[in-house]
């Protein structure tokens, strides 16, 4: 019995070395680079990914740019030699190409040559080595094109404003700088200029999207980078209180609305969502604010300002004033009156006398 | 004498002007305070009058003692109307002067019918049939007045009543005759009678959370003077805290309503969102327009029924708006994810159930309904899926994530792909609690392309030349070699190498030229491609894109030449295969 389990151990021990000798596959994803809206000036990156099978080991890899009209514009952010590391099964490599301004118009091809190191090398012959083949396909233009993808939109929830951004005394000021429903677009440039959306429109509704509560228009959308993928962010100031709403969200290229999407979001109170992370911009604009303040009352010590305080504070009791200062004129002038008739008495007295 | 006299004068003229003096005094005093000695001088007259009379007649009477009279009319306080009538149960008072002619103190008493009577010894005034309200004793010509609680149903709209004064004179009390008053303060009194609540139901029911339900009460109220009476409807979450006066408990009220009608008043209501569909019991409440609670109904309690809606989504996502890249065949499947932030249920997001997805690519037959295949089409169930973010069942709103592993094959979509003019996408459909209601879907608005992925993997270690005698070559025995795709293009094989040096080390070379391939077993004295150290052939392997996890290869075929005066000893080298795309063929596309 024990012989018996020795042997089929010994078959599982040679069956497993066997199947840890043989070949491991690779290949490169995509295959193909190809861009045929490059404009003489451009920069342009596409990232490749180098495919493993097996990540048991560390395995070297080599790139040889096959491209010699180009080789010049082409850079790897790895460069022509590098480890594969174990566990890896996918390994990127960003291949760059700068287009130089006084490349000529026209069609440019190549390859990018991938060699990895043999598994094994065979008791005797010839050593199998494995690699890919990226082509290359580039055509240089000078016609400008502009287009955009949207991959990805979201609206993240947010809180209300907490103390002390929330404050009455400034909190009009905070929530039209804070308080905001974004739009997060996760969009790709697929022209060859600058763009952005033209605009990003937002309705609000109630939760049976029945009535609309807030209708905002954003214009000012960050632009993207030709050929470039980025996260680009529309703001709207809101007012909304705490509660569950859908939003209808339309994006624009110039009037017409290329993706229209409908996304439900959150406002909570306070604190809810473990703060809004707003970072130290509040904190700046709140020490703006006080700076303000209190130079606005340094002048105002500097001019004397309590002066025109208290006129200020008379100033809506003039009317009665005015009226007892005519008042205790007229009397002084009887008065005055009456002393000189007084006068004229005992003097006609006197000289009837 | 004349000195005397004048002396005289001279003494008592202070005298006598002091005299004059206090008579001119007395006499104002009594010209302006009128005092009335001619009163007391006519006393003493009559006096003298009986004394002198005492001897001519005798005669007596008996002077009986006289009722008290209204010197102010009897009125109510506050005045009843046909507008302000009293509520029964309710109070009114009235309000009398009474004058009587001994200054004897009395008592207002108010009737039901013209009948009241003072009783023996001093007692209290009665009615004759009933007693609506019996004043303190008041002074004579002090106002006296008294209220009638709780007033009892007199069947008609309005009660007569009767005043009456009534002295407390001792051993001979006397009321006075009845006083109704005048105008709307005089007899008789309105009076207003409950409304009854008969039945309460929701006549628009069965609502969406947030849709106006109405709640219908039917009233009866039988007075019309003065109109018939205007209704109002409280309706209650629950049956404790109403008052006619406060409405529902604390926050207890659903809705408020108003008629001029006295037969139906409704209200409408409509729940917040969330609201978890099932019925709900509610409570009426009626009292009119004057205040008074229905005398019967009130507090019945009916239900309304929230309809199960059905969820919904939006805005569903694949791979988070990324392309995917597969891993190639025998590295572990990559994970996808479909998913969703924007699932609501207004019936709260814990009557979310379950969520189920399809990834699929566009060009797929039936699109989302399409039959799973991992080439073109991922059908997600339901256990794959997960529904979370659900804070409780205050919140409406949840996220949804359905995965799957991507098969290594899966159709790209990319520009190196014949099917570069589509994409991929992703359905999600949610379904609220089984057997209740609904399911809602969305599919991601913009695609994601799947990237190609070129792969090979070469099945032998090494090219088994076996041994070879120098100056011969392997002529129609090939060595061969295995390419199998491994990734989810149609791949074509770039071969080269190097030179083959003496255990490795050299200086003795075999030179790569004097190796051959071929795709087909060939003779290397007649066929075969010469490899090159510097240019790669490009052998058309034609190797498809795999459809299954089952290998899809093709073989290359190798031979050697060992030129003559080749040193007998092992020699190594190192062939390059290199995958290449082969765009065109074989990409078993049928979706």
């Amino acid at each position: 019995m024990f012989k018996k389990i020795l042997l089929l151990a010994l078959i599982l021990v040679l069956f497993l070395t066997w199947a840890t000798a043989t070949q491991a596959g690779f290949g490169v994803s995509p295959p193909l680079i190809q861009n045929h809206q490059l404009t003489p000036g451009s920069t342009y990156s596409q990232q490749i990914m180098l495919l493993r099978s097996s990540t048991d080991d560390d395995l070297k890899a080599e790139i040889k740019v096959n491209a010699p009209d180009i080789a010049s514009w082409i850079s790897l952010d790895k460069g022509e030699s590098f480890i594969l590391p174990k566990g890896e099964y996918q390994v990127p490599v960003v291949v760059t190409f700068k287009i130089p301004k006084s490349a000529e118009l026209g069609n440019y091809t190549g390859s990018i040559d991938i060699k990895v190191a043999p598994a094994g090398n065979g008791a005797g012959g010839v050593s199998i080595a494995l690699g890919a083949r990226v082509d290359i396909d580039l055509a240089l233009t000078n016609v400008y094109q502009s287009d955009f993808l949207v991959r990805l939109v979201s609206l993240p929830d947010f809180e209300r404003l907490g103390s002390p951004w929330n404050w009455k005394i400034w909190s009009p000021i905070f929530n039209r700088l804070f308080y905001k429903i974004k739009v997060v677009m996760n969009i790709e440039n697929k022209g060859n200029i600058k763009i952005a959306p033209s605009k990003v429109a937002i309705e609000v509704w109630d939760l049976n999207k029945q009535r609309m509560l807030q209708s905002s228009v954003d214009k000012s959308i960050k632009k993207i980078n030709p050929f470039s993928t980025a996260v680009v962010t529309a703001e709207f100031p809101t007012s909304l209180p705490a509660g569950q709403y859908w939003t209808k969200v339309k994006i624009y290229k110039e009037q017409e609305i290329v993706n229209y999407y409908e996304i439900a979001f959150t406002i909570a109170e306070p604190g809810v969502l473990g703060g809004n992370n707003l970072g130290i911009w509040p904190y700046l604009v709140a020490a703006a604010l006080i700076l303000i303040a209190l130079a606005i009352i340094a002048i105002l010590i500097k001019v004397r300002f309590w002066r025109f305080f208290i006129w200020l504070i008379l100033l809506p009791t003039k009317p009665v004033w005015s009226a007892m200062i005519n008042f205790f004129k007229a009397l002084n002038k009887k008065f005055w009156q009456w002393i000189a008739r007084q006068a004229e008495k005992h003097k006609e007295e006197d000289k009837k006398e | 004498m004349g000195k005397i006299l004048k002396r005289k004068i001279k003494h008592t003229l202070p005298i006598i002007v002091i005299f004059c003096l206090l008579n001119i005094l007395t006499l104002g005093f009594s010209f302006n305070l009128n005092l009335n000695f001619v009163k007391v001088q006519e006393r003493g007259l009559v006096k003298m009058a009986i004394g002198a009379q005492a001897d001519t007649a005798t005669t007596s009477v008996i002077v009986k003692n006289a009722p008290p009279a209204f010197s102010v009319s009897p009125t109510e306080v506050p005045t009843s109307t046909s507008t302000t009538p009293v509520n029964v149960g309710g109070s009114i008072g009235f309000q009398a002067t009474g004058l009587d002619g001994e200054g004897d103190d009395y008592w207002l008493i108010i009737c039901s019918t013209n009948s009241a009577t003072s009783t023996q010894p001093g007692g209290l005034p009665t009615c004759g049939v009933t007693e609506f309200c019996l004043s303190n004793k008041a002074s004579s010509s002090v106002s006296a007045s008294c209220t009638y609680n709780n007033v009892t149903d007199p069947g008609a709209e309005t009660q007569a009543w009767y005043a009456f004064v009534c002295d407390d004179h001792y051993g001979d009390p006397h009321c006075s005759l009845s006083g109704q008053g005048s105008g709307d303060g005089g007899s008789p009194f309105y009076v207003n009678h409950a409304p009854r609540l008969v039945h309460l139901y929701t006549s628009v029911d069965n609502q969406d959370p947030g849709v106006n339900f109405t709640f219908t009460a039917s009233t009866s109220d039988s007075d019309v003077l003065g109109g018939t009476d205007h209704m109002n409807l409280y309706v209650c979450a629950t049956t404790t805290g109403w008052t006619a006066g406060g409405g529902c408990g604390v926050g207890s009220t659903l809705c408020v309503g108003s008629s001029t009608l006295n037969t139906s008043i409704s209200c409408t209501y409509a729940t917040g969102i969330p609201r978890m569909h099932g019925a709900y019991t509610y409570y009426g409440f009626v009292k009119d327009w004057h205040g008074l609670a229905a005398s019967q109904g009130n507090g019945t309690s009916s239900t309304y029924n929230v309809n199960n809606v059905a969820p919904t989504i939006s805005n569903v996502t694949l791979n988070q708006g990324n392309n995917i890249t597969l891993n190639i065949k025998n590295a572990p499947a990559v994970l996808v994810k479909a998913s969703s932030t924007s699932v609501t249920d207004n019936n709260g997001c814990t009557d979310l159930s379950s969520a189920t997805s399809t990834i699929y690519i566009e060009s797929a037959t039936s699109g989302a309904n399409c039959a799973a295949d991992d080439s073109y089409c991922y059908q997600i169930g339901t256990s794959y899926c997960s529904i979370s973010k659900c804070s409780g069942p205050t919140s409406a709103t949840a996220a949804v994530t359905c995965s799957t592993s991507m098969a290594f094959y899966a159709m790209p979509t990319d520009a190196s792909s014949i099917a570069s003019t589509s994409s991929w996408y992703a359905k999600i459909k949610v379904a609220d609690a089984p057997g209740l209601k609904g399911e809602a879907s969305y599919t991601v608005l913009n695609g994601v392309e799947v990237v190609s992925a070129s792969a090979l993997e070469v099945s032998e270690l090494d090219i088994p030349y076996g041994t070879v005698q120098a100056g011969t070559n392997t002529g129609a025995t090939n060595a061969l070699t295995t390419i199998i795709n491994f990734g989810n293009t149609p791949i074509d094989t770039e071969v080269s190498g190097t030179d083959m040096s003496k255990n490795s080390i050299g200086p003795e070379i075999i030179g790569i030229e004097n190796q051959k391939h071929l795709k087909t077993a060939f003779n290397f004295n007649a066929e075969g491609t010469v490899t090159s150290s510097s240019t790669p052939d490009t052998v058309q392997t034609d190797v498809s894109r795999p459809t299954s996890a089952v290998d899809v290869s093709n073989p290359i075929y190798w031979g050697i030449a060992v030129p003559f005066g080749t040193p007998s000893a092992n020699f190594y080298g190192q062939n390059l295969f290199t995958v290449v795309l082969d765009k065109y063929d074989n990409w078993q596309y049928t979706p």
